[in-house]
């Protein structure tokens, strides 16, 4: 069961433990089982991946980057830059 | 390999060709040539009926050539970085036309730097005679670089396997990459680029995202225009809603910045890597052509250049224009050559006219690549008086 990250860096909190899942691989919500994954550090020990968050309707916007390309037609067609 | 053996012949002006010695020769395209580079992932190899992969033709240097090409391109990456450092001391800035409140972004990201394919082509002119000459610096997002990297390099393993040819551009990219990943920090690396209807943008950050896979990192495509903002987390977010901790652009950082979202990337500056990092937007701009030349007047790899317009032959480009638009030739005050564009209404440089080397009418600019201060390799493009996104690609060799 995944559990908030704060509760895996409280050193006085004995039962919650770092769980690494692969490079590529599902990062459940809090709550929700982990699954295929190890508690021993796989080689690059010092990567993570942020989890997804549970997220609200009308918390996440979109087209707030794009548009300038959108009337430019793209920056392909030979040369970006 | 005689120019009457095998493959080649030659087309440029004897007398011309043995004054500079830089050759551009007939070739024998391969049978099905469309075929094999699009097994290559380069779709865009005809546009509007015409080739833009043009493998009827090479161009040959010597390897003499070679090395004052790839110096020059060390020496102007090195000068580069000591401009970009004197823009920041000076807070030139407002010079450049970059908005103060990305300006301490940008200088955090000098100083710290974050890792970075620290990847650009330098565009040069070069008669094989003189030393090169600097057009522009493209380190923002630059392409060209699957023609360049791979399907150059096949074509000469295939057409003109004796010869050799400037490029290890794909093995340190590949490098770079492998460099990197230990320190981004996360196990994921977002890739974003505009919706294209040439589909340039799209095979250029797929070879660059396969690259990154090679070197050992989970990747995730998105379109510019689908990057979404949690209001609640205040974190950029992909189309599943997971936070970007790492984000390859291959859009601009000028656009980026004047976008709704433009305000956003400071607000989440700690908890997010972009590749390439903000300081790019110091040497992307054609402002810098001005600053070199101010630092280093007279140097063999700079043409002139000011910010107004001076008493000799010019081309007059936008601070931040790209594919050749909103360019101007000027020539006894004359202008007879420019393009059209949307940069129009920007501020400009005005940098000394170079006479290209003219091949049977086809003007040849450099791209001469850099990754993370060893130059890479090169690739060639060839069209009129001004370079723009319908010149031709064209493959080379050196003997």
């Amino acid at each position: 069961m995944r559990v908030p990250n704060a509760d895996c860096d409280n050193p006085a909190d004995r039962y919650h433990h770092w769980y690494y899942i692969n490079g590529g691989g599902y990062v459940p919500h809090t709550g929700s089982p982990a699954h295929g994954g190890s508690y021993q550090p796989a080689s690059r020990s010092n990567t993570y991946s942020s989890a997804p968050e549970s997220t609200a309707a009308g918390e996440v916007s979109r087209g707030g980057f794009g548009g300038t390309a959108e009337g430019h037609g793209g920056s392909g067609g030979g040369e970006g830059e | 390999m005689a120019d009457s053996e095998g493959p080649l012949k030659a087309t440029a002006d004897p007398a011309e060709a043995k004054a500079n010695n830089v050759r551009r020769l007939a070739v024998q395209p391969r049978s099905g040539w469309q075929k094999t580079v699009e097994s290559y992932g380069l779709i865009w190899h005809t546009v509007d009926g015409q080739p833009y992969w043009n493998e009827s033709a090479c161009y040959r240097f010597s390897a003499r050539q070679i090395d004052e090409i790839e110096a020059a391109t060390a020496e102007l990456y090195r000068i580069s970085m000591e401009a970009a450092q004197h823009v920041i001391d000076n807070n030139l800035f407002a010079r450049f036309g970059i908005p103060q409140f990305i300006v301490p972004l940008i200088v955090q990201t000098w100083n710290d730097e974050p890792p970075a394919l620290n990847h650009g082509r330098f565009d040069l002119g070069y008669d094989g005679a003189t030393p090169p000459k600097l057009f522009e610096y493209n380190c923002d997002t630059p392409t060209c670089i699957l023609e360049t990297a791979v399907v150059q390099w096949d074509w000469k393993e295939a057409v003109l396997p004796q010869s050799d040819q400037f490029n290890s551009l794909h093995e340190k990219l590949l490098a770079k990459w492998k460099d990197i990943i230990p320190y981004l920090n996360s196990r994921v690396i977002h890739f974003t680029h505009a919706d294209d209807e040439a589909g340039e943008d799209t095979l250029t950050v797929s070879y660059l995202r396969d690259l990154a896979e090679q070197a050992g990192i989970s990747s995730v495509g998105i379109l510019t225009k689908d990057i979404g903002w949690n209001s609640r987390t205040r974190r950029f977010v992909d189309l599943a809603n997971h936070p970007i901790d790492v984000l390859f652009h291959l859009y601009p950082w000028e656009w980026l910045i004047k976008e709704p979202f433009g305000p956003n990337i400071v607000e989440c500056a700690a908890s997010m890597r972009w590749i390439e990092p903000a300081w790019k937007m110091i040497l992307s701009n054609k402002a810098i052509l001005a600053v070199l030349w101010e630092l280093f007047p007279n140097h063999p790899n700079l043409l002139p250049c000011s910010f107004e317009p001076p008493s000799f032959d010019y081309v007059r480009k936008p601070f931040l224009g790209r594919e050749g638009a909103n360019i101007s030739v000027v020539k006894n005050y004359w202008t007879v050559a420019e393009t059209g564009g949307r940069y129009g209404h920007e501020s400009c440089i005005y940098q000394g006219l170079f006479a290209l080397p003219d091949f049977d009418g086809n003007r040849a600019v450099l791209g001469s690549w850099i990754v993370d201060g060893e130059p890479a390799g090169m690739g060639i493009r060839e069209g009129d008086l001004i370079t723009t996104n319908t010149a031709r690609f064209v493959p080379h060799v050196f003997d």
